[in-house]
């Protein structure tokens, strides 16, 4: 037995983190096979129509790498790693920030998006956005698989750790979809933040060590905020890691190596927090929707 | 389960406001928002009405068993949608409550939860899994369910080529494949042609007596033949609750124009129509409250079927033809061998008859399924299709219950009393209120040799006396 009340219609703000943490379980076993088939309907159809279809995964991140690679080699941009090719030093960078930019666009506009939807038939606004983070997580296999064929073809030798690339990438999706669980139900008060969102996430793009690095000791307030912000370290860190091995993170402009972990652990414990304010906030939203 | 609750649906109190002006509702909501996200209790909403907002729905108190059927009628703008998209968990309630035992589910906007880009089949599974089906289940259904909305090749096209009456028929066969405890249908058989209507129609009679159904329609015929109760909303307020022909007929009182206590007194001193004849209409669309009752006598008068006669009322566009006749129709599933037999004599123009003589007739079937609610009609048509006359078995036995097995109806009837002219008969043989078999048989001449004005001839007797006294009380004084 389902009970509405009046009271419903407030939201329920004392949802605890755990109860929140269970609804979601619940949720997403329940929801399984409709987010699977969302998921499949939204993934497979977004190209529907278009010459190049799932090509355009690639194509997207190939026009800035191709940009600024041509730029970089004219001496616009520097590259912080000698040690790497240009493509192989941006591609890494556009691949993890776009997997942060996309899913957080995707979340951020899922309620906004498919509001016909929630309205027509009830879908569960969670699995919704679970699905537009899965549509970014599934981007972003196939762009590894692409970066890892350039590796090889490039002949670069990784180290060991990019095993653990999956685990930073994943973490800036977590990140992503943590901001965009919380900024899809102010969406749909104020649509100007998708807006806004895309804007931000264009200037994101340049200041998130996508190209080179931001430069250290230069006394400037904005360039330290921008160094300490996650997306930027696990980005420029992981790229490091990854790609030339610890040493070049204990000898050469990282702080230190648990800087990456801290910060990969606050991507994920963002989680939790940011589903439970979903949850406490989302039976607000149908009447603005 | 033995002792356990039968109500399905409870409201109690329930209310739903909105404004009129969104835009100003945004900061506060926002701030709602963000309070509540950060887990500070929100005092209670006001209860009285904010500026710019507005009652869309305003204290309902009904509760619904399992196994009953419930018709909602009002004009558009009356809160029939908002109520169902509470119930269907889509919108929150304002004041009040609603306890809903079970899952609802339901088909409350055309083509809704469709994506115009896949194909039939695959929204099929989308959809089913939106209802919570598993994969099992869907992959078990699907046949049945392609069989039932019988959209041929075009379950393999994309939804966005098919039209609004395709949508319903897939719609239509989602819904009522993966069923829910309540069921809720909001004007959707309205764009469905006659022989998917008939379809849904047995669907839904053989799905009754074991589900609940909500019903919103402009059809009062079914509203009248499918609910046990009829709930009567007028600008968000709950008019009237009771049986359908009550609420039916207290909706001839609606108007937009008059206030819910205006109606409220209008239905409470205005005499109602004449019993059953809400039940006897057949209206298809949407009909101006104002006019409701002309609107019911003009689809009752409807005119014969398109193709009976090729002489046709000339007084009729194509377009109103299309839209008032029924086509023929045949439920292969549960009759067969239909014969039909008259008395009539037959010259080289056609059947005619003799005014003053009997008239009978004989029609044999053979029915493959008992028809709960059977009923068989010979509805007479004249040349402008106004209807006549409509011998029918429900008068002989008002919830005739008929076994499978052949059949044989006999029908006799004293003299037709009409007028001389040129008459359509037509067959309707139905599991009410879905139609079985439905044809036009044949038509007639009235030969009637002395001829006078108007639809009915009796034999009059005149007496003609000669009388100069003044008029007296028993006369009313005309002029």
């Amino acid at each position: 037995m389902s009970t509405l009340t009046a009271s419903a219609s407030l939201g329920d703000p004392s949802l605890t983190l755990p109860q929140a943490l269970c609804r979601w379980r619940a949720d997403l076993r329940q929801h399984s096979p409709l987010i699977a088939s969302l998921f499949r309907r939204f993934y497979l159809h977004r190209f529907r129509g278009s010459a190049l279809g799932l090509l355009w995964v690639f194509v997207m991140p190939c026009i800035p790498l191709v940009i600024y690679t041509s730029l970089q080699k004219l001496g616009v941009f520097t590259s912080s790693a000698e040690d790497l090719p240009r493509a192989i030093y941006t591609g890494w960078g556009i691949l993890l920030f776009l997997a942060f930019a996309e899913t957080l666009r995707y979340t951020t506009g899922a309620l906004v998006t498919h509001r016909r939807e929630i309205l027509q038939t009830g879908i569960p606004k969670i699995a919704l956005l679970t699905v537009a983070a899965l549509q970014s997580l599934g981007d972003l296999a196939l762009r590894s698989v692409a970066l890892l064929a350039a590796l090889f073809l490039l002949r670069v030798h990784p180290s060991p750790w990019l095993a653990l690339a999956p685990l930073f990438a994943v973490a800036l999706v977590a990140l992503a979809f943590s901001l965009g669980c919380v900024f899809s139900l102010v969406a749909v008060y104020y649509r100007d933040l998708l807006n806004f969102l895309t804007a931000a996430l264009g200037y994101l793009f340049f200041a998130s060590g996508v190209f080179s690095i931001i430069p250290t000791g230069t006394g400037n307030f904005f360039y330290e905020a921008l160094r300490l912000q996650p997306v930027y370290l696990i980005i420029e860190q992981s790229r490091h890691l990854c790609l030339l091995g610890p040493h070049v993170l204990e000898s050469g402009f990282i702080a230190h190596p648990w800087a990456l972990a801290a910060t990969t652990v606050l991507c994920f414990a963002c989680l939790p927090l940011a589903v439970t304010f979903f949850y406490r906030g989302e039976s607000l939203i149908n009447n603005h929707l | 389960m033995p002792g356990a609750d039968p109500t399905v649906l409870r409201i109690e109190g329930l209310g739903k406001k909105f404004s009129r002006a969104p835009a100003t509702a945004r900061v506060p909501g926002l701030g709602r928002l963000l309070r509540t996200m950060a887990g500070f209790a929100e005092p209670d909403q006001p209860v009285e009405l904010q500026k710019e907002e507005f009652w869309a729905l305003h204290d309902l108190n009904f509760s619904l068993r399992r196994g009953e059927s419930l018709g909602i009628v009002g004009l558009n703008g009356a809160g029939k949608s908002t109520l169902l998209k509470i119930i269907l968990d889509r919108l929150r309630p304002d004041v009040g409550r609603l306890q809903l035992s079970g899952r609802a589910s339901g088909l409350i906007e055309l083509g809704a939860g469709f994506h115009p880009e896949m194909t039939g089949r695959e929204n099929i599974s989308a959809n089913a899994a939106l209802l919570g089906a598993s994969a099992e289940k869907i992959e078990h259904l699907t046949p049945d369910i392609l069989a039932f909305a019988d959209l041929g090749e075009f379950i393999d096209s994309p939804v966005k080529v098919y039209s609004n009456g395709m949508k319903v028929r897939l719609g239509f066969a989602i819904a009522i494949h993966f069923l829910s405890d309540l069921l809720v249908f909001d004007e959707i058989l309205a764009v469905g042609d006659f022989e998917f209507r008939q379809k849904c129609l047995h669907k839904i009679n053989t799905l009754r007596a074991d589900h609940t159904f909500l019903l919103v329609s402009h059809n009062l015929r079914d509203i009248s033949l499918f609910c046990d109760q009829a709930l009567l909303l007028h600008k968000g307020e709950q008019i009237l609750l009771g049986q359908p022909a009550d609420v039916l007929a207290a909706f001839a009182h609606c108007n937009r124009h008059l206030t819910p206590d205006e109606v409220r007194a209008k239905i409470k001193s205005a005499p109602a129509p004449a019993a059953g004849s809400a039940d006897d209409s057949e209206t298809d669309s949407p009909a101006p409250a104002s006019t409701l009752w002309q609107y019911i006598k003009k689809r009752a008068t409807r005119p014969p079927f398109p193709n009976a006669d090729p002489a046709a009322p000339p007084d009729l566009s194509p377009k109103l033809r299309n839209q008032l006749f029924s086509p023929e129709y045949h439920y292969a599933e549960k009759i067969r061998d239909v014969s039909f037999r008259w008395n009539l004599p037959r010259n080289a123009s056609g059947f005619y008859y003799l005014a003053g003589s009997p008239w009978c007739a004989e029609i044999a079937f053979t029915l493959l399924a008992p028809c709960p609610h059977f009923r068989l009609a010979l509805p007479i048509f004249n040349r402008q299709g106004e209807l006549i006359l409509a011998p029918d078995t429900r008068e002989f036995s008002p919830a005739a219950s008929l076994p499978a097995g052949p059949h044989r109806f006999r029908l006799n009837l004293d003299p037709l009393p009409v007028n001389h002219g040129t008459y359509w008969v037509y067959l309707s043989i139905q599991d009410d209120p879905a139609h079985v078999f439905r044809k036009y048989l044949a038509n007639f001449m009235m030969h009637n040799p002395s001829q006078a004005f108007g639809l009915v001839k009796t034999s009059p007797i005149w007496n003609l006396t000669e009388d100069s006294s003044p008029p007296g009380d028993n006369l009313t004084r005309l002029l």
